[in-house]
Order: C-alpha cells, then structure tokens, then sequence
C-alpha cells in the first residue's frame, strides 16, 4: 500500500491534478504510482535483512529508476594518510548532507551511467549534495567523494544497480508495470525512508513517483537500546552482573563436571 | 531462523556461530595464559565490521566473564594472591585514569594516533621477544639438563631498585619480599598504558609480573585474572554511560563461548610447563604484533574509516 493511498484528498484529486499539470507544465511532475511491501521493517533479536519489493507503473515507451534514500545526517569519519612511511588517521573529516542509505535502480545501465553528471539521481547528483569539512585543508574535495562512496559501499548502505529495476506491459497496454527488489542490509538504522520511481525518456524525467517504508527496532534490540540511552548506568551494572555470574556459572559448571568425573572413577 | 544475530548498540548483525567460536577462542587464550585477551578480540571483531568503539567496550565486558571464570578456576586450584592483586589493581585504576587525561590532551594536538600505534608495536616487540627468547633459553636449558639454576652476574638493575623501595612486606603466597610500591607502580604503568591502547593490558601486565614482581608462573595468571575481572567491570560501567558503547547482546554471545573456553585453557595450561606456556604467548604476541606492523605499512583499502579506529 503506498502513502498515496492514507491521503484520500490526494487519491481522489490526483488524476485531476496531473490533468491539470499535464496541460500546463509538459512534462508532468507528479503521476504514477509506486508501492513498496512491506512499508514495515522490524529489526528483531536475528536479522539478517529485509527484501522490499517495488512496483509501480510507468507510461509505456518510459524506462524506469528507482531512488531509495534516508534522511541525511552528519557523519564523522577519519582520513588515512602517511607520516614517516607509516599509515595512520591524519586527521577528522565531517560529512554533511550524505543520506544514511542511497540506493539507485534503473531498467536500463544508461540510466545511471556515472559519465553523465547531470542526471538527477544517481552518484552524480550525490555529489552536489554532500559536502565535507576538514582540519586538514590539503585534503581535495574530490578523493574525499570518491572514498567516501567505497566506505559506505563496501558497508552495503549505498549501491547503484543498472538492469535491476524489470519493466513488464500492462494488460490495458497504456503503461508498462515496473518491478524490482531491495535488499535492506542489516546496517540499516531505525527511521523513515523514501523510495522514488521516475518515469524516464532519454534521460529527462517525465513523472515521479514517492512512497515511504518505515525501520522500526522491535522486541530485545527495541528494550536494550531504550535501555542503554534512558538509564545508563543501570544497563552498565547488568552488563557486568550479568558477565560474573556467566564467569561464576562455567565455573561452577566445570566443578561439578570434575567432582562427577572423580567420583565415577571412585566407584569404578 | 537466521543465524544473524542482531546487535542493537553495535547497529549490524553478526553471525552467531562466529560470535560464540571467537569467544571460545579467546577465552581459551585467556584461561590458558592468564590475559583478558583484549589484545586479540578487538581487532578480531573490527574485522567482523563491529564499529571499534563497540568492540573495545563490549570487549571489556566480555573480559569480566572471561577472567571471572577464569579467576575462579584459578582460585579454586590455589593460584590467586590476593593482597598482591588488590595492590595491582590499586595501581591500575589509578595509572588508568591518567592514561585517559593524556590520551585527551594528545588527541587534541593531534598525536594520539601516532602514540597509540607505536605503543602498540614497540610493547608487543619488546614484551613478545623478550618472552620468546627466555623461554626458548630456558627450554634448551632444561633439554640439556643442565644443573646450572642461575648465570653468574649478580642481581639486575631493576631488581636492586625494587630493592631499595621503603616499607618492603613479605608476599606470603608468592613468597617474595617487596615494597608494595612495586606492585602499585607496575599496576599503575600497565593501566595507563592499557588505557592509551584501550586495552586491559594482561599481555605486558603477565611478563611484568613474572620477571619484576619474581611471581611464581602458576600465581602470575590467576592473580592477573583476578585484577583484570574488577578493572573490566569498571571500564565496561564508564564505557555504558559515557559513550552508550557497551552491546550487551555481543558481549553475552562472546562470554558465552569465553567463559567455557577459559576453563579449558586454565585446564591445559597446567598440562603445559611454564616455559612451553610462556613460548606459546610469546609467538601469540608477536603474530599479532607482526599483524599491526602490516596494516601499518601496507596501503589501507579505505582512506576515509570509522572514527574510533586506532
């Protein structure tokens, strides 16, 4: 079910809009539609991610890509370099603007190719958003994108996907059905996250699409992680109550499995 | 069900299975040699992809099951000396809160890296060949049973210092003599140190203890377990509230296979002599040390990385 469809002012609207969009501002904006399920992502005590799927239509003759992004935040990292032909963190670098996860999905490698820098999606279109801050001002902006995407690919929070988004014909004929799968890595944070499908011919957009999933911790994860920020020191001491009697436990254990052993032997 | 064990201070999941065989592991290590073996478990989990300040703490509690059992197992066979532990681990809380004041001033000149690496390196060269090259000496020694018990020379410098301290108190379970000075300042050294590298410090604190303090081997591991049990407890608490850094879901998993794991090392440890045990640490030390050695001079794969990674 798609956020479109909690908002009955918009679902009933919505083809008198885009009517009205259509005729005044060619291409449309806004048409279409996307869903994704489930819109809920619970992360229990064994997680090991999630698949979305994604379906939406697009006009037909249109290729499709799909954007799923997070919410921004601030992101402090460490810059590696040589002193005295020794690698060591030279100094902190603060990125501002990068989402927590960036994914990018096309019906065609073209789509998302990183030699066109205009497009509106894709690494390209990251780049103009992200900017970074640091002590070390020989640092270029530049390499600093370049690695910044290796560390959050190979944390497999952000990843560009040509040819994984498959484009199907509608049985009216009108528009083709879009389809593609998502796989949540299990890094994922708690939170809101959108997933937009673009409508795309040559490589202007001709509709957008939006629809949100929601990253929610549930059960043990959900009570410890309330536990450890509210009441700290609490958590603290059950960390370690916890831990001596493991230690006490085992050792215990391991006695009586030798005071069993030796008195076998007795008898025998 | 998956066998994804979500950790939700650490944010990731990890595979159960590899959690509990890298506690068994090092919790072998542990009851085995008488270390917290921090100094094997937190690059051991950075590697699995644990973000490093996660893995240090959750490290630490992990170490309190660990040297608990351990201790424990010790205590009952009668290798713990408690006035000397109480010493040490005076001497270590208070070396370790200095430790934390001078990390703070270095990381704000910008030289805490630099500090903690080649600390990290020169430590474990210097304490792993020393090690290895005693007992290999001591091996060979008794290989030729020779009845030779000391080479002639006098008593060390270091000892003639130990010495020379004020208001020297017999040790009755490890039948030495010695100010209690001693004990407090190589406790205290070992805390800072362990602090900078954010480290229990048992691998420096063992040898310290056998070639400075003269303990008996059997007393040196499970007097070193028993410190290191309250020093972990207290990190892990301050680690809980001032940096929420302590994953009580990994740390369980790992005292799991720790805490099993270090009865079978205190188990094995006294099948094994003390110069085969001391061998044993010493080729440990130096592969691990060799192993920071590379990631310092081999190219990183990433030049941007986690903040928090020594």
């Amino acid at each position: 079910m798609g956020r479109n469809k909690n908002r009955p002012f918009l679902k009933f609207h919505m083809p008198a809009l885009a009517l009205l969009l259509g005729v005044f501002l060619l291409p449309a904006t806004c048409a279409g539609s996307v869903e994704v399920a489930p819109e809920r992502v619970g992360i229990g005590a064994f997680f090991g991610g999630a698949r979305l799927t994604v379906t939406g239509e697009v006009p037909q003759g249109a290729q499709a890509v799909i954007e799923v992004v997070g919410r921004t935040a601030e992101q402090d990292l460490m810059r590696k370099g040589r002193h005295w032909d020794i690698w060591m963190n030279v100094g902190e670098v603060d990125v501002f603007g990068a989402p927590r996860l960036y994914y990018v999905l096309s019906s065609s490698p073209q789509l998302i190719s990183t030699a066109n820098a205009n497009l509106p999606w894709g690494y390209s279109a990251l780049r103009k958003e992200i900017s970074f801050r640091s002590d070390n001002e020989k640092l270029e902006a530049g390499t600093l994108f370049e690695e910044f995407i290796k560390l959050k690919e190979s944390q497999g929070l952000y990843g560009v996907f040509p040819d994984a988004v498959t484009l199907s014909s509608a049985p009216a004929g009108t528009e083709s059905l879009v389809h593609a799968v998502i796989s949540v890595p299990t890094r994922i944070t708690p939170g809101d996250y959108q997933i937009c499908l673009f409508a795309v011919k040559g490589v202007q957009s001709t509709s957008t699409s939006c629809v949100s999933f929601h990253v929610t911790l549930v059960g043990l994860p959900a009570f410890l992680s309330s536990l450890a920020q509210s009441h700290a020191v609490l958590y603290g001491l059950l960390a370690v109550a916890i831990a001596v009697m493991a230690g006490f436990l085992s050792g215990l254990l391991f006695k009586r499995k030798k005071i069993l052993g030796s008195q076998q032997k007795d008898q025998c | 069900m998956s066998w994804e064990l979500y950790l939700p201070i650490a944010r990731h999941s990890a595979n159960v299975i590899m959690l509990l065989g890298m506690g068994g592991f090092v919790g072998f290590i542990s009851g085995m040699f008488g270390v917290g073996g921090g100094f094997l478990m937190t690059p051991m989990l950075i590697m699995a992809g644990i973000p490093p300040v996660v893995a240090a703490a959750s490290d630490s509690n992990q170490i309190v099951a660990a040297a608990t059992s351990g201790a424990y197992a010790h205590h009952r066979m009668g290798n713990v000396d408690l006035k000397m532990g109480c010493i040490l681990l005076l001497g270590n809380w208070g070396g370790g809160t200095l430790g934390v004041e001078i990390i703070k001033i270095l990381r704000a000149s910008g030289g805490a890296d630099l500090l903690i690496k080649s600390t990290y390196v020169v430590l474990l060269a210097i304490v792993g060949t020393l090690m290895l090259v005693e007992s290999l000496r001591s091996i060979r020694r008794s290989a030729s049973q020779s009845n030779e018990v000391e080479p002639a020379g006098g008593t060390p410098l270091y000892l003639r210092w130990g010495q020379a301290m004020p208001w020297a108190m017999h040790f009755e379970k490890s039948d030495v003599t010695i100010s209690p000075m001693l004990p407090f300042l190589v406790g205290a050294f070992v805390g800072m140190i362990g602090s900078i590298m954010g480290l229990g410090g048992g691998f420096i604190m063992v040898p310290l203890m056998y070639y400075l303090l003269r303990m008996p081997m059997y007393l040196v591991v499970g007097t070193n377990l028993f410190q290191e049990a309250f020093l972990c407890a207290n990190v892990t608490v301050l680690q809980a509230v001032a940096n929420h850094a302590v994953d009580l879901v990994l740390a369980v998993s790992l005292l799991v296979g720790s805490s099993l794991g270090a009865q079978v090392g205190a188990r094995a440890s006294r099948r094994l002599h003390a110069d085969q045990l001391r061998l044993l640490l010493a080729v440990i030390i130096l592969l691990v040390m060799a192993k920071i050695m590379l990631g310092l001079i081999l190219p990183p794969r990433f030049m941007l990385d986690v903040k928090g990674v020594h």
